[in-house]
């Protein structure tokens, strides 16, 4: 196995597939990479970016589920920017990048109960364990920088289907994400595993020399064996991982201008703010695929007071993230990602809540390649249901895959008999949001 | 094709007709033939939904939902609905044919069937053709041959026949064998195999093989590999990730089977039909009903609101299973549609589902939070003597808690009574829904409690596995306090519907909304070569299709059985696709002697011992590992078997071997596991969680590895870190990755280093570096070290307990250490 080929079988191979088979046509001048930002618990579209008129006129009225009451928004809303967006007070932050955002308000999934739906969003099964889009994407593309994992999650829930979220599945096991933290332990306390020495540099290195020498020994003995230099090479990586992986997590590195902006250091904001920093530096250094977890937005009751508390943790540091990157010449080619595995009833559960709804719910998507400013889909004037432009979650997939140019139909991998697919049978690349 | 349509579109709009066959030949059959046909045709080869649309006869007919025209009724004609896309999943043609078609040739469509359908085309609709059912030639369908033994040029290489038929094979490629591997790594590679333990310092290898077969480490060993295929873990997976906390005692009972050189043929018998089989004692009766653990142990997703669905997907996974690890098939392919690639088709899918559904599985999970699909498990016999882990409730604590669980049963009933499906929630608290759950999860975990022991506080032995189920259906229980969920999230229906022993309704599509007429339970067609089921009035048919699964006439059981054993001595198989036999597998390298071994291992009475005994007594598995240019330029992957595949270890081995050089390994099999010493609840989650993810990566002791925790989605670091992989899926054969985190855990982790300083510490006892070192290398390698390593390990400088400890995790590192060759 030459260099070559190890880099293109190791986790932190550069393009495993080559993809010129697999392109799709979009905009490949330039590597994408994703950053997404997944709100678990679902938060409520009709609360922050589909604004229902009609709901707040009808609140108290019987709503489209029998023996159901509207609850109309509390919040108000405004049109922002030239795309005139619609977003509520809740935001008031993210709503000066409205130009930047793309809403898809037709979204619909399967299953209205968070583990399945959370499954779904990951790996468009809820009943199967399939790779993850995160694994799928890294399959595809492959890593940006041979000295880090080519995707990576932040503080993951560890139920809701675990592991299997940032799974690879039957993929080849280096396209597994690698998880850094947990969820509800602050980001800044988190780690990768390993990466630390536990002794000096030099010893180590002396270290690392003899076993080098070793292998080297047993390569001359045994004259070729792939494994062995694949071996080398993993020490090697692993020595240098353990010198760029600390220094890209380290949030110290920025001004305190940038930390600011992300709202580090206010009690609010300071662990949202710290993972989409991260998040920055991370597909800065290469990485393909950054997914960050945030929850909780399951508000069943109390909403008055949950929801904007949920939403003032992410408000500023998503402003930060957007105006960042932009900053830094990266919104371009990096895709964001903004959203939750359903939305919530336009009815009330019990005097302050909303149920779960998976008939229509909102996600926005930003950079990479999406048509800025834009929205699609339409759900009814109540936000109950999508009656337009309607995006399931294979189609999500599909132009996901698609914005980084994958074909999702051609993007396979074979197993157990047959070629398995991201999107299944399924998925249609909404071309409406491509810019 | 787009010029064409907008010329139909312009024809359209220009000139609206009745619809005659005129009509037919320019305004439809030009869209069916550049839209349709494609996919549903018999030009093409496809008939995608079982539907062809190339005929009159085709199109009427339909597929499998039913007829695409109707003439005259534009409802029943699911063409229509199909073309306006109705539902974006179904629409057609599918946006990968060009999406959509255009409104105005959808109105001529809607035209042509209003006014009768006018369709001139002649001919009869073939038989139904799709690709699997063509591929009964395949050779795993055919019996076996009983191959003879080959002669070959070289007669003094071959020890056993198993060479010769190796040996035929490489000269007919102009290849020979390179030579034999020296004691030292001979010594080293049948430990590794046999028992995944490296060898003593000091092992003799007088009587070797026989004494290494007969130990308890081979047969932990072997069941691990056996746990890979019957994708054997303590927690459920899926949705919520609740712990099975007997589970470990069908990981014993295959290590027993396995140390007893249980027949194979018997071995799969109890593993499907453990229960239906007959008994002498009451542990005889428990080993049985352990065994049929096989079949409760896979994924399932708890969480589900709707039962009947839950059954299906229950059955399915024992399908899936069942097929993949024992016959090498994925019959569960056939489940929405006929298989794509082998002759199974979706009749013969729900012929064995009735067998499942007719199966009542207990795989208990009373603890999980949001388990709306829990069972309760099986009592053990009481005269079996079963071990249980140790933990055990105060009396007096019991009697509080059953105290208290009648009263928590009191005041769900009644809460759940006030509150009827779709009602606005009352009472005096005016609960939420959510109040409701958290009511209905207290009482759950409550009654794990109480169950789980008996009053004297001592925790009852009880079994995962299956039943029957009744030949009649017991009284449907009515919807009401304590049935499914109730609250917000309330399950759809009272039970699956599958109550009773019964065939199962072909669904279409594989969905449970569309039931077809119901097929009698049986066995594939095609592989089962015309056999049929003769299942007795009041049994579901496991035990019948069992039989036939552990029949010497199946062309697949014993061939695949074999295959695997070689692949985990070799490092591959015959048969590359270890765990798909089917036409989409690969074909075998050498078919004779996968044959020939197949009939041995028969003739042999199904012995596993007896195989790996014959297998690794040949000359080629002796063989050495290393490179030869002349053999690499024609078989550069070695799929003749020219030399031995040199392999990282697993994960286990990895493991196990460090303990073991480190001095620190515990040979005594603890009794349970973390999780079975744990209980019932959910793994990870912040509420009711019996443990933390963590703590199942973290989780450590000094016994083999195969006795860690085995939890779904979450792993011990150790085994996580080195391929372990996903226990939810039938796995035959692992990865063997070679990444940076690999080198990190190795480099950096606690664990390695501890080994690494009571590895330093042992070797420190004896006197002088050249003899300590020696010492070092017999244990991590099992051999002396070569000159140039001696000189290499001097130059990282000192002789003390620090400098050994780095000297020894520098050996853990090495490729001589990971490696097998």
């Amino acid at each position: 196995m030459n260099r070559r080929h190890f880099l293109q079988t190791s986790s932190l191979g550069f393009g495993w597939l080559g993809l010129s088979a697999l392109a799709s046509g979009a905009a490949s001048k330039s590597p994408k990479r994703v950053i997404f930002l997944c709100m678990r618990g679902a938060p409520s579209h009709v609360d922050t970016f589909d604004y229902k008129p009609r709901l707040d006129a009808d609140s108290g009225k019987a709503g489209p589920r029998p023996g159901t009451e509207l609850l109309g928004s509390r919040w108000k809303f405004s049109q922002h920017g030239q795309s005139g967006h619609w977003i509520s007070e809740l935001f008031p932050e993210l709503s000066t990048c409205a130009d930047d955002l793309c809403f898809l308000h037709g979204m619909q999934t399967e299953v209205p109960a968070h583990p399945q739906a959370y499954l779904q969003l990951h790996t468009g099964s809820s009943q199967f364990v399939r790779p993850s889009l995160g694994a799928w994407t890294h399959y595809g593309l492959g890593s940006l920088n041979e000295n880090l994992p080519g995707f990576i999650t932040l503080s993951p829930p560890s139920g809701l289907g675990g592991a299997q979220n940032y799974g690879s599945s039957f993929l080849p096991a280096q396209h597994q994400g690698t998880r850094i933290g947990i969820e509800k332990r602050p980001i800044a306390s988190a780690e990768v595993a390993n990466l630390k020495s536990l002794q000096t540099a030099a010893a180590q290195r002396a270290e690392l020399d003899l076993v080098n020498t070793l292998n080297r020994s047993k390569l001359s003995r045994e004259k070729q064996d792939p494994q062995v230099e694949g071996l080398i090479e993993s020490y090697e990586l692993a020595y240098r991982m353990q010198s760029e992986m600390p220094g890209v997590m380290d949030l110290e590195k920025e001004s305190e201008a940038t930390r600011r902006l992300y709202g580090i250091g206010e009690t609010v904001t300071d662990d949202f703010g710290r993972k989409c920093l991260l998040a920055r530096r991370l597909v800065e250094a290469g990485v393909r695929f950054v997914e960050i977890n945030h929850g909780d937005w399951d508000h069943h009751f109390n909403l008055g007071e949950a929801l904007p508390a949920s939403c003032a943790a992410v408000d500023l540091p998503l402003r930060g993230l957007l105006m960042d990157l932009k900053a830094r010449g990266l919104l371009d080619d990096t895709l964001v990602i903004w959203g939750g595995e359903f939305g919530r009833t336009p009815h009330a559960e019990g005097q302050d809540g909303r149920d779960h709804n998976v008939k229509a719910f909102t996600m926005w998507m930003a950079g990479g390649g999406v048509k800025a400013g834009a929205r699609y889909g339409t759900s009814d004037d109540y936000g109950y249901e999508a009656i337009d432009g309607q995006v399931s979650i294979h189609d999500w997939h599909a132009t996901i895959l698609h914005l980084l140019g994958l074909d999702h139909e051609a993007l396979t991998y074979r197993h157990a008999g047959r070629d398995f697919r991201l999107t299944d049978v399924h998925g249609r690349v909404v071309r409406e949001i491509v810019g | 094709m787009k010029t064409l349509l907008s010329i139909l579109v312009a024809i359209s709009l220009a000139f609206p007709l009745r619809a005659d066959d005129e009509f037919f030949e320019s305004r439809i059959r030009p869209v069916l033939v550049e839209s349709c046909y494609g996919c549903h045709s018999q030009e093409a080869g496809k008939s995608k939904g079982g539907l062809l649309l190339d005929t009159r006869e085709g199109i009427r007919t339909g597929g499998d939902n039913g007829p695409a025209v109707v003439p005259g009724d534009l409802e029943k004609s699911l063409i229509i609905a199909a073309i306006r896309w109705h539902d974006p999943d179904t629409g057609m043609p599918p946006e990968s044919k060009g999406g959509k078609l255009p409104d105005a040739v959808i109105t001529d469509f809607v035209t042509w069937i209003r006014d009768g359908a006018a369709d001139p085309r002649d001919g009869k609709v073939a038989a139904k053709v799709y690709d699997g059912m063509s591929a009964t030639d395949w050779w795993a369908y055919q019996p076996m041959a009983r191959p003879a033994v080959p002669t070959t040029e070289n007669q003094t290489w071959a020890r056993t026949d198993i060479d010769r038929f190796i040996l035929a094979n490489l000269e007919a490629k102009g290849l020979e064998p390179v030579g034999r591997a020296d004691t030292a790594t001979l010594v080293r590679r049948l430990s590794l195999d046999l028992t995944g333990l490296p060898p003593a310092e000091d092992v003799s290898t007088d009587k070797l093989l026989d004494r290494l077969l007969d130990s308890r480490e081979f047969a932990e060993r072997w069941a691990r590999h056996w746990l890979d295929v019957a994708r054997y873990a303590e927690t459920t997976g899926g949705d919520v990730n609740v712990t099975l906390p007997e589970a470990w005692r069908y990981r014993d009972y295959v290590i027993d089977s396995f140390h007893e050189d249980k027949p194979f043929d018997q071995f799969i018998r109890e593993q499907i039909a453990g229960d239906l089989l007959p008994v002498e004692s009451g542990p005889e009766r428990a080993e049985h009903l352990i065994a049929t653990g096989f079949l409760a142990i896979g994924t399932k997703s708890l969480n589900g609101t709707d039962p009947r669905q839950f059954a299906v997907d229950l059955a399915d996974e024992q399908i899936d299973a069942v097929s993949q690890a024992f016959l090498g098939m994925t019959v569960s392919c056939a489940r929405c549609h006929d298989h794509k690639f082998d002759p199974i088709s979706q009749r013969d899918y729900t012929a064995m589902a009735g067998i499942f559904l007719s199966t009542e599985t207990r795989f208990g999970t009373p603890g999980g939070v949001r388990a709306r699909n829990a069972s309760t498990l099986i009592e053990a016999p009481e005269d079996a003597g079963l071990a249980t882990v140790d933990r055990s409730m105060d009396p007096e604590d019991w009697r509080r808690k059953n105290a208290e669980y009648e009263d928590l049963v009191a005041e769900r009933d009644a809460t759940l009574a006030s509150r009827g499906p779709g009602a606005r929630p009352s009472g005096p608290m005016e609960m939420t829904g959510f109040d409701v759950v958290r009511l209905i999860t207290q009482t759950k975990k409550v009654e794990m409690e109480v169950t789980a022991f008996n009053s004297d506080g001592t925790l009852k032995p009880r079994i995962l596995g299956v039943l029957d189920k009744p030949e009649t259906a017991p009284p449907a229980p009515r919807r009401g306090p304590g049935m499914g969920m109730g609250g917000p999230n309330a399950s759809r229906r009272a039970t699956s519907g599958f109550d009773a022993i019964a065939d199962s309704p072909l669904f279409i599509r594989g969905s449970i909304e569309n039931e077809s007429d119901t097929v009698p339970r049986g066995l594939p067609e095609i592989l089962a070569h015309g056999k049929t089921l003769d299942i007795p009035a009041g049994s579901s048919g496991r035990l019948e299709l069992a039989e036939w699964i552990a029949s010497p006439e199946n062309t697949l059981t014993a061939r695949v059985i074999v295959n695997r054993v070689w692949h985990w001595l070799f490092g591959r198989g015959l048969v590359e696709t270890v765990d798909n036999f089917g036409a989409s597998g690969a074909a075998p390298s050498n078919p004779e002697l996968l044959d020939f071994l197949a009939h041995q291992f028969i003739a042999d009475g199904w012995s596993l011992k007896t195989l790996v005994r014959r297998i690794v007594s040949s000359s080629v598995y002796q063989l050495d590992s290393m490179h030869h240019e002349a053999n690499h330029l024609v078989d550069p992957d070695n799929h003749l078997f020219w030399r031995m595949n040199a392999r990282r270890l697993d994960a286990e081995t990895i493991r196990d071997a460090m303990l073991a050089a480190a001095g620190q390994l515990d040979f005594d099999p603890p009794t349970g596991s973390l999780i079975a010493l744990a209980g019932d609840g959910p793994i990870g989650g912040d509420r009711f969680r019996v443990l933390t993810e963590d703590e199942i990566e973290t989780a450590d002791h000094l016994h083999r590895s195969l006795y860690l925790p085995i939890a779904r989605t979450v792993q011990a670091e150790s085994l996580a870190i080195f391929d372990f992989g996903d226990p939810s899926i039938v796995r035959g054969a692992r990865d063997t990755t070679i990444v940076p985190p690999q080198a990190l855990y190795l480099m950096n982790s606690e664990f390695v280093t501890k080994m690494a300083a009571a590895m330093a510490e042992r070797i420190m006892r004896t006197p002088g570096f050249d003899q300590r070192f020696d010492l070092a290398c017999r244990l991590a390698y099992g051999r002396p070290p070569h000159p140039e390593e001696t000189a290499a390990a001097k130059l990282l400088g000192g002789d003390n307990l620090e400098t050994w400890t780095r000297l020894c995790r520098a050996l853990f590192c090495s490729a001589d250490f990971l490696f097998l060759n």
